[in-house]
């Protein structure tokens, strides 16, 4: 008996069109613009502000905003533009490294649970589905709570909460992916799983994966600053943005420029990976 | 359903015993020793370590000390907190209350106006009605509550004195964090109510209703909204759950008394033993309204159950 194997030679992505197409997408094109700008301004800013962001002046201290500060001054005197554009450094590298730390665990996770099901899978996802259950910051503040509070500890007490959401997203798409004929077809080649997982797995569900990173950016910014502003993240004097907030609430009657700069950068960065990911979400028509 | 209801129960008992696993481990997994821990640095003379780690069961195995420590949760005993100098079950009776009725009004306003906002939206569907509404939407939800929180206060309640500093009691001091609350659930609440209406408007009984000549303002009572309204119940579980924890952020920022400032003292304190009382607390509370609503689901819609 001969098998007669029918390959049918899918056309090429055409790659060029796809990425030209996304900016059709207000959202999008609004995010990536927002995004742009807040990170330009974090990287390149601190370069052209002369103050120190650490330099005390207590001459200086409570300054309204003024050409020699464009941001006013804290409590200690400090230039708070300088102390804005630094924490935004902070902030935005610990959101990244949070979804980084938390995204690469929780999509091997999933992938394996999808890909291999059985009892593996079944452990994997019944962790993952307690994970689940603490809601929101609580399972940040539990690890704080053991941890300590501090930079890399926020943020590896953050990253735990966001390797259920991966592991969750990644677990589905691979069940989908894995029922795909070519896939079906590798798996009965006796090709290596990890081969088909790379070359085939991964790229298929890429696309979910990218969604929920754009949304979890902005969502991780928020609870390192949410961390820092309760005392449990970041600590002083780093300035960090949630850290600022919290050292400008007690003089918000007096000082309302130590609270409100900050915040404000923190919300355009938030709404602008919010913005991104709706972009994405309509782009690749993807529900999560 | 009854089956389905078991199973679901089933599972839930798997997962409070997952929780209280994660849950008994806080203490555990904080270094140093697990009896001074609790005691603090101040009241940790020998004599009282010596009689909790007997207490505790700490010179026995960890499956044992587990099972001393469930009973006495599952009795109500939650232990003694040294840094306020009283049970934890006392502490947790105080501030339940405020925080039960905090997370309340904030359900009350997001669906309130998720609904309002997302039918607006969904009926000016690409009209500039519905891209400003859409665009507060996404405001809303991506805004730092705790920021947000210190500008109202700062406005409304220091600057025009629309509503008092510190939350007394009454619905006076209730409003402030409420509306802080709630203004991420609005705007995810809205984004979704709109699409839901947008998805109904589509169905074949609409269509025919409309083209037979029903008034469009019966259309959308009966049918489109009455269609659109089932998911949203399954959003407003999920916002139980957002709304638990945000309490800790809003309560810290308007300094309410309630689980949430109960858990942040209690980390900065490292209070343990109150800390693994609310976390179990927050935990089972959400697994269980997230039960809830899944079977009320069912009942209300059975075609889920099809699905």
């Amino acid at each position: 008996m001969s098998v007669t194997v029918v390959v049918t030679q899918a056309a090429a992505p055409a790659r060029r069109s796809r990425l030209a197409g996304v900016f059709r997408h207000k959202s999008l094109t609004v995010g990536v613009v927002l995004i742009a700008f807040v990170i330009a301004v974090v990287v390149i800013g601190p370069f052209f502000v002369s103050h120190n962001p650490d330099t005390v002046n207590p001459n200086a201290a409570f300054d309204a905003p003024s050409a020699a500060y464009p941001f006013g001054t804290d409590s200690f005197g400090r230039d708070m533009l300088a102390r804005v554009l630094y924490g935004g450094r902070y902030t935005i590298t610990a959101a990244v490294a949070i979804v980084v730390l938390g995204g690469v665990v929780g999509t091997v996770l999933g992938v394996i649970a999808g890909y291999f099901r059985g009892a593996i899978g079944f452990i994997i996802m019944r962790i993952i589905d307690v994970l689940l259950a603490f809601p929101g910051i609580l399972l940040a503040l539990t690890a704080a709570a053991i941890l300590g509070p501090g930079l890399v500890n926020g943020i590896l007490a953050l990253a735990l909460i966001a390797v259920p959401a991966y592991a969750r997203v990644a677990e589905g798409a691979t069940i989908e992916v894995r029922q795909l004929p070519y896939i079906d077809a590798a798996i009965s080649g006796n090709i290596n799983p990890f081969a088909i997982i790379t070359r085939h797995v991964l790229p298929n569900i890429r696309d979910d994966l990218l969604v929920l990173t754009s949304s979890w950016v902005g969502l991780s910014a928020l609870w390192i600053a949410a961390l820092g502003f309760i005392g449990l993240g970041v600590q002083p004097p780093t300035p960090e943005w949630g850290t600022l907030l919290s050292g400008g609430q007690d003089y918000i009657s007096v000082a309302w420029w130590i609270t409100v700069f900050p915040g404000i950068f923190l919300a355009l960065f938030v709404i602008g990976t919010n913005l991104i990911g709706d972009g994405l979400r309509d782009h690749f028509d993807k529900t999560l | 359903m009854m089956r389905y209801a078991s199973r679901r129960l089933g599972a839930l008992v798997f997962l409070a015993i997952g929780i209280s696993i994660i849950d008994f481990a806080i203490i555990r997994l904080v270094p140093g020793d697990p009896a001074r821990n609790i005691l603090g640095t101040s009241d940790a003379t020998p004599a009282l370590i010596a009689r909790l780690n007997s207490q505790l069961g700490l010179d026995r195995p960890v499956v044992t000390q587990y099972w001393i420590w469930a009973g006495d949760v599952l009795r109500g005993n939650f232990g003694y907190s040294y840094s306020q100098k009283q049970s934890v079950s006392s502490l947790l009776a105080q501030n339940i209350p405020p925080t039960l009725e905090l997370i309340l009004a904030g359900l009350a306003l997001t669906v309130i106006f998720g609904l309002l906002i997302g039918v607006a939206a969904a009926l000016r569907r690409g009209r500039a009605t519905d891209t400003v509404l859409m665009a507060a939407s996404v405001t809303f939800l991506s805004i730092p509550s705790f920021w947000l929180g210190l500008l109202l206060i700062e406005l409304l309640a220091v600057r025009i004195h629309l509503f008092p500093v510190v939350g007394g009691g009454g619905l006076d001091g209730l409003a402030l964090p409420a509306i802080t609350l709630a203004l991420g659930g609005v705007g995810l609440t809205a984004r979704f109510v709109r699409s839901s209406v947008i998805e109904a408007a589509q169905l074949p009984h609409v269509v025919i209703a409309r083209a037979k000549g029903v008034p469009q303002y019966l259309v959308l009572i009966r049918h489109v909204i009455r269609n659109s309204l089932l998911p949203v119940i399954n959003i407003v579980a999920l916002q139980f759950g957002s709304l638990l924890s945000g309490v800790v952020i809003i309560e810290e920022v308007f300094s309410r008394n309630g689980l949430g400032r109960l858990l942040v003292d209690s980390i900065l304190a490292k209070d343990y033993p109150t800390v693994q009382a609310v976390v179990l607390l927050i935990a089972i509370t959400y697994c269980v309204v997230t039960l809830v609503v899944d079977l009320a689901y069912r009942i209300i819609d059975p075609r889920t159950a099809a699905r």
